[in-house]
């Protein structure tokens, strides 16, 4: 005869009697719902509200936003600097506040607002996190009020009217069309801001300082990079007596009379005697040629500047430019055009590139070459040139190429908008900041309250959740041994038929993961319609997504794994009770 | 003929509440097949050695205790774990209890085919239909026992002790909870339903009448009051 497997017999005894006993088996599950549900939602609003505030920090960039408290010049070696922080997650320098305020006009309802521009570039969180678009070269993205405003959407365009006291004392004014990409929300600025690119706001500050905006067409002086020179050759017939001398390096820029100068190229003068005005350190321009030309006024001195090779880089390589021809200074000096032609001694004319200075220096220029005079690593450029060269290794200056001019571009910058990578990185960056004694402005007391609260709510609930816990594990053991104790009678039965204890405890078991199961189940259901109440009832202070009362899938798995688990535990203790007796105890109802 | 039981010098003793209640086997020979009567009035230990033999207690000592099953195969049961007799008593042994004895949560169909489907035999209705027809309950067999009459669940519980074809019936009271007309013809049943299958049926009853027409054998005890408490000893009595 074939014997088939008894295995699934205990199981299938199991669900005919929780299903025979229905009203029984709905009284216990309902009963370790109503343990289980309430923890199940302490737990949930625990999680839920912290980590709602928590991601709400976490989202709101200006929580992780620093700025300075006071102006001042920030240079981008030291913007460099910052960014490579790894607590840093973006920077971007800033204007002077005064620089920022524009009017804003609409193009279609005329409208206008006061409002600040703001520098932006791709990557800044206050855009990004906000679901706003970074505005490109030509467009500028709204905070809300201003576009409210203005009453403009994206698409729109509006004009930038940029107003500065000018020469006369009279107003001036210079306009600018951008286009409307985003609408910022209140959340990324509560006033009128417009966010555009940096260099739109530099030619705004420029244009404010007086400077002319070519690229925008708006008037103005032109930052020309005026030539600095190593030192002034002073030729004549005549001696310079001990005044002059003393007068010539008093406050002159100044500070060297070299009566038997070695330095070459001298000047070709023909004349008795020759000196060198020098400095020390820093080069001079106009204004200190002007100077030693009131001392020697009228004793019939010629002056030439003098220049020190200078070194510059020609792809890659460097190169050393030299003084073409010892020009002599005249009061039109200054005033002449900047000169493209370069003497290459290397015999090739092309064009070249030069570059002169270091880091933020750095300047290339193109050039016209002349003809070959021998030397491969060296060329010669006018003396003017070699002024302006001079001047452009020592500060930061732009090539223009419509007006081929070297122009003088800003220092560095009076504030910056500084994001944290992390919550935890502001409390680091306001140190670094602090020890470099620049005070900032930050959130960390707004930061330092959530984790506080963070704490405290874990606090209360562990202590809810023990309580609650305690209580469940009580509930379920009682239900669970009471069960049992009801079914002895059946236990006797069953090991009378010759069932095994193994089967005896499979069939206590079954009974007591499924009541549990669906007591999980059932506790679930509550749990999240009790959420839903909860977050309907707060609708109004939540975002899209967002939830106070919410449980994670590990912790939903954890409770189900305690529960399940305690379940084995008390229909194992109640189990071996059961099978202790033996079955000729439980044959007679005694 | 193959023995069903054999029995010697078997003693159980009982204390409750400092009462000491002792019953003593000498010797107990069954042969298979046949019908024996255990009959005493309550207390004489008959619930006692009807544990012992359907193997639900162990005895406290025995000389001799083995069942036989089949044809010349004995099993000493001295000494055997509770796991092992537990399979005994799943594949050879069927129990007839008083009152109650079947499952509530289960039809009755699957009450009878309950020990079929432990022992591991095939478990289907065609299995039990011959069985239930001549315990005359097949009309009821997909009803829960709680719908069904005493009568029809007592033959319920005959029908679900031997549907596994198990070598020895032990009936404790099956009929203490029915009228007499009705207790008998359950008796008439059980005898005939064993005897159709070679079954050996020990049934303890307080009834004598029940029994008279139908036991091969049949035992009773002999009481005796000593100093320690009662000793009863079980001896066969001529019908």
């Amino acid at each position: 005869m074939r014997r088939r497997s008894s295995f699934l017999v205990p199981w299938h005894l199991a669900w005919a009697d929780l299903s025979h006993e229905w009203i029984m088996s709905l009284c216990m599950i309902l009963a370790l719902s109503a343990v289980v549900s309430p923890l199940l939602l302490v737990m949930g609003l625990k999680h839920g509200t912290v980590d709602t505030l928590r991601s709400r920090l976490l989202d709101d960039p200006r929580n992780r936003e620093i700025r300075p408290k006071t102006a001042v010049s920030y240079d981008s070696a030291w913007f460099e600097k910052i960014n490579s922080l790894p607590e840093t997650g973006f920077i971007i320098p800033s204007t002077r506040m005064l620089s920022a305020s524009v009017t804003l006009k609409a193009k279609k309802s005329g409208r206008t607002v006061s409002a600040d521009l703001w520098p932006t570039r791709e990557g800044d969180p206050l855009l990004v996190d906000n679901k706003s678009v970074v505005p490109d070269r030509g467009e500028a993205t709204l905070s809300e009020s201003a576009a409210e405003a203005l009453d403009v959407v994206s698409g729109s365009e509006i004009e930038v009217v940029v107003s500065r006291t000018g020469a006369a004392g009279l107003n001036e004014v210079a306009r600018a069309t951008l286009r409307v990409v985003s609408v910022a929300p209140q959340r990324a600025a509560q006033i009128s801001v417009a966010f555009v690119p940096l260099n739109f706001l530099d030619a705004v500050e420029r244009y404010k300082d007086g400077g002319a905006v070519a690229e925008l067409g708006w008037p103005g002086s032109t930052p020309k990079v005026k030539p600095v020179f190593d030192g002034v050759w002073i030729a004549g017939d005549e001696k310079i007596d001990e005044l002059e001398k003393s007068r010539l390096i008093n406050q002159t820029g100044w500070s060297v009379l070299d009566e038997s100068p070695k330095e070459k190229p001298m000047p070709d003068h023909g004349r008795q005697h020759i000196y060198l005005l020098k400095c020390e350190q820093s080069p001079s321009g106009e204004d200190s040629f002007i100077a030693v030309a009131d001392v020697l006024r009228g004793r019939g001195f010629t002056l030439y500047p003098f220049i020190r090779p200078i070194e510059a880089r020609q792809d890659g390589k460097s190169v050393k430019v030299f003084p073409r021809v010892l020009t002599p200074y005249s009061e039109d000096f200054f005033k002449k055009q900047f000169d493209r032609t370069l003497m290459l001694k290397s015999g090739q004319t092309k064009e070249v590139v030069l570059s002169v200075g270091s880091g933020d220096c750095s300047v290339y220029i193109p050039f016209v070459t002349g003809i070959d005079s021998g030397q491969s690593n060296a060329v010669e450029a006018d003396v003017f040139v070699m002024g302006v060269l001079r001047q452009a290794a020592l500060r930061p200056t732009k090539w223009e190429p419509v007006g081929k001019n070297l122009l003088l571009v800003r220092m560095g910058y009076a504030g910056f908008r500084l994001y944290a990578k992390k919550l935890e990185d502001v409390a680091v960056l306001q140190k670094t900041f602090e020890s470099q004694e620049i005070g900032v402005i930050t959130q960390s007391e707004r930061i330092r309250d959530v984790v506080e609260m963070d704490k405290k709510l874990t606090f209360i609930s562990m202590l809810v959740g023990g309580v609650g816990g305690i209580g469940a594990i009580a509930a379920l053991a009682a239900s669970l041994a009471g069960a049992v104790e009801r079914k002895r009678r059946y236990v006797g039965v069953l090991q009378l038929l010759g069932v095994s204890s193994g089967q005896v405890l499979q069939f206590l078991l079954c009974q007591s993961i499924s009541l549990v199961a669906a007591a999980l189940i059932l506790s679930s259901a509550v749990f999240w319609g009790g959420a839903c109440f909860i977050d309907m009832v707060f609708a109004k202070s939540l975002a899209d997504g967002e939830s106070f009362c919410r449980i994670s899938q590990e912790m939903w798995c954890i409770t189900a794994i305690v529960s399940i688990g305690l379940a084995l535990l008390a229909s194992l203790f109640a189990g071996f009770k059961a099978m202790r007796i033996e079955p000729s105890d439980a044959i007679r109802d005694e | 003929m193959s023995p069903a039981y054999l029995i010697s010098d078997l003693r159980q003793v009982r204390e409750k509440a400092g009462f000491r209640f002792e019953l003593q086997v000498d010797s107990l020979e069954i042969a298979q097949g046949q019908f024996i009567a255990v009959v005493g009035p309550s207390g004489c230990g008959k619930s006692t050695l009807l544990d012992i033999l359907a193997l639900a207690s162990a005895p406290q000592k025995a000389a001799r205790f083995e069942i036989g099953v089949g044809e010349e195969h004995c099993i000493k049961l001295t000494g055997k774990s509770a796991a092992g007799l537990a399979v005994i008593r799943r594949d050879f042994l069927g129990y007839v209890l008083q009152v109650g004895g079947l499952f509530p949560f289960l039809s009755v169909a699957d009450n009878i085919l309950l020990p079929r489907r432990l022992k591991g035999l095939s478990a289907r209705m065609s299995d039990i239909t011959g069985l239930a027809k001549e315990l005359g309950i097949s009309e009821h067999l997909k009803k829960k026992p709680a719908y069904l009459s005493g009568g029809q669940r007592q033959r319920a519980a005959i029908a679900r002790a031997m549907s596994h074809e198990p070598s020895i019936v032990l009936a404790d009271e099956p009929t203490g909870a029915v009228d007499k007309i009705t207790a008998q013809a359950i008796c008439s049943l059980l005898k005939k339903t064993a005897l159709a299958r070679g079954t050996t049926v020990v049934m303890v009853t307080h009834d004598e009448s029940l029994v008279g027409q139908i036991a091969d054998r049949r035992f009773t005890f002999k009481l005796e009051s000593g100093a320690s408490g009662i000793i009863s000893r079980l001896v066969e009595s001529r019908l």
